[in-house]
């Protein structure tokens, strides 16, 4: 059964299909906050509010997108709103201007550290990635979405996330080469 | 980025590449076993809630309008099996009286009833006749007066009890009759204003000559009477003069 009907089920009274849901979904959405937050506490704690938003919203779902879009798009939502408590403003990654992004990413700290091309700095690479590459490149391979996928749980366009995408890989790829 | 670059992309963004490869190779944290039961419970509890609130739906939200429509239904069917019941009711006491108003008995029901009148008679042995057994006419005639109704054919008509016919038990002859409203009761001419009282509701129905019959019967029945003392000269005018 898919995401979809596993979550109409469960608006209709099904607890058990919100149980394979949860399994389905627990780990890349865990994994997501988490990279995203590199703080498991934290990660743990929104990761909670994200589910439990959905339960308590499920009486609103509608089979429109993919669950995982819809699923994701809470995460992410909370996600800004959890950087906005820490910062008070958003990321400046998140700035649609791609070449903000690349200027932006090229003056972070972490973009400087030379990594050597192993497969285990991956995960440092991957942290030192800014907030909106990071994110994309997260969605991506976590949760398998297309292009035009991220960009709906973004709520961007499908060229900016192409964009953070390909800053992500470059920078990814010469890290582990380097 | 070179064309080469680009190649790459274009197989990473395809899912074929070695960096996609090389994640998927990490470690794969997990959120903790408390944080999903907490969840887990989250997700069952809202489904219970759901339940509740679906059975408060039904028994507190509809009880009210459940239960109105359930009286008003009541109350019209009430209504309507008495409405049922009265019209019934109207319909037997009009069928009655259009009965009564048209004096218009069942003929299977009353010629029996006179039948097993008159055979009690019989039997009883009040009523005689000369020859022993009444002729069919007699017994036709004898039927309604008889009878506590009278169909239709017979009514309007004076039916006199024959010479050879008589009925024990009575100080004078009883005629038959069923003059006078149809009424079928058995007339009684034993006294002299009786019988003056049937005269002159004959003259008064305009049936003279049931008058005359009646007048001479008294003349014959109580001949010491004097008849100026109990008719007019107009009624003696009518009825013949023959005192």
């Amino acid at each position: 059964m898919d995401d979809e009907s596993l979550m109409i089920k469960y608006r209709e009274g099904d607890a058990k299909a919100f149980e394979r849901l949860y399994e389905r979904h627990k780990g890349p959405l865990f994994r997501y906050i988490y990279r995203q937050t590199n703080d498991s506490s934290v990660a743990e704690d929104l990761f909670q509010e994200i589910w439990i938003n959905l339960i308590r919203s499920r009486e609103r779902y509608r089979q429109t997108a993919k669950f995982s879009t819809y699923l994701f798009r809470i995460a992410h939502n909370r996600l800004i709103d959890y950087y906005r408590s820490q910062k008070n403003a958003i990321p400046a990654s998140y700035q649609d201007d791609p070449e903000l992004i690349h200027t932006d990413s090229r003056d972070q700290p972490e973009h400087q550290a030379v990594i050597d091309g192993q497969i285990e700095n991956l995960l440092e690479l991957v942290q030192k990635l800014p907030e909106a590459q990071r994110e994309a490149f997260i969605l991506k391979e976590e949760s398998g979405l297309t292009l035009e996928e991220i960009a709906e749980v973004t709520q961007s366009n499908r060229e900016t996330v192409k964009s953070r995408l390909r800053y992500a890989f470059q920078k990814l790829r010469s890290g582990m080469k380097e | 980025m070179d064309q080469n670059d680009n190649k790459e992309f274009e197989s990473y963004l395809k899912g074929d590449s070695c960096l996609s490869r090389a994640y998927a190779q990490l470690e794969k944290p997990e959120p903790s076993t408390q944080v999903e039961a907490t969840i887990l419970e989250e997700a069952r509890h809202a489904v219970r809630k759901d339940q509740r609130k679906g059975v408060w739906f039904f028994s507190s939200r509809l009880d009210s309008p459940l239960g109105l429509a359930a009286v008003i239904m009541l109350c019209v069917s009430v209504v309507l099996l008495l409405s049922q019941q009265q019209g019934m009711e109207e319909d037997v006491i009009d069928s009655g009286l259009e009965h009564l108003k048209e004096d218009k008995p069942s003929r299977d029901s009353s010629i029996p009833y006179a039948e097993a009148e008159k055979n009690t008679l019989l039997r009883e042995g009040k009523l005689k006749t000369d020859s022993g057994d009444m002729t069919e006419t007699r017994k036709r005639a004898m039927s309604p007066a008889i009878s506590t109704s009278v169909p239709e054919r017979h009514r309007q008509t004076s039916i006199i009890a024959p010479e050879n016919v008589s009925v024990q038990g009575f100080e004078t002859a009883k005629e038959i009759s069923t003059v006078a409203s149809g009424n079928d009761a058995v007339a009684d001419y034993s006294s002299p204003d009786k019988l003056v009282s049937a005269i002159r509701e004959m003259i008064g129905r305009g049936r003279l000559d049931d008058a005359k019959k009646l007048y001479h019967r008294f003349l014959k029945q109580f001949p010491d009477q004097p008849v100026s003392e109990w008719f007019s000269v107009e009624e003696r005018a009518l009825l013949g003069r023959e005192d």
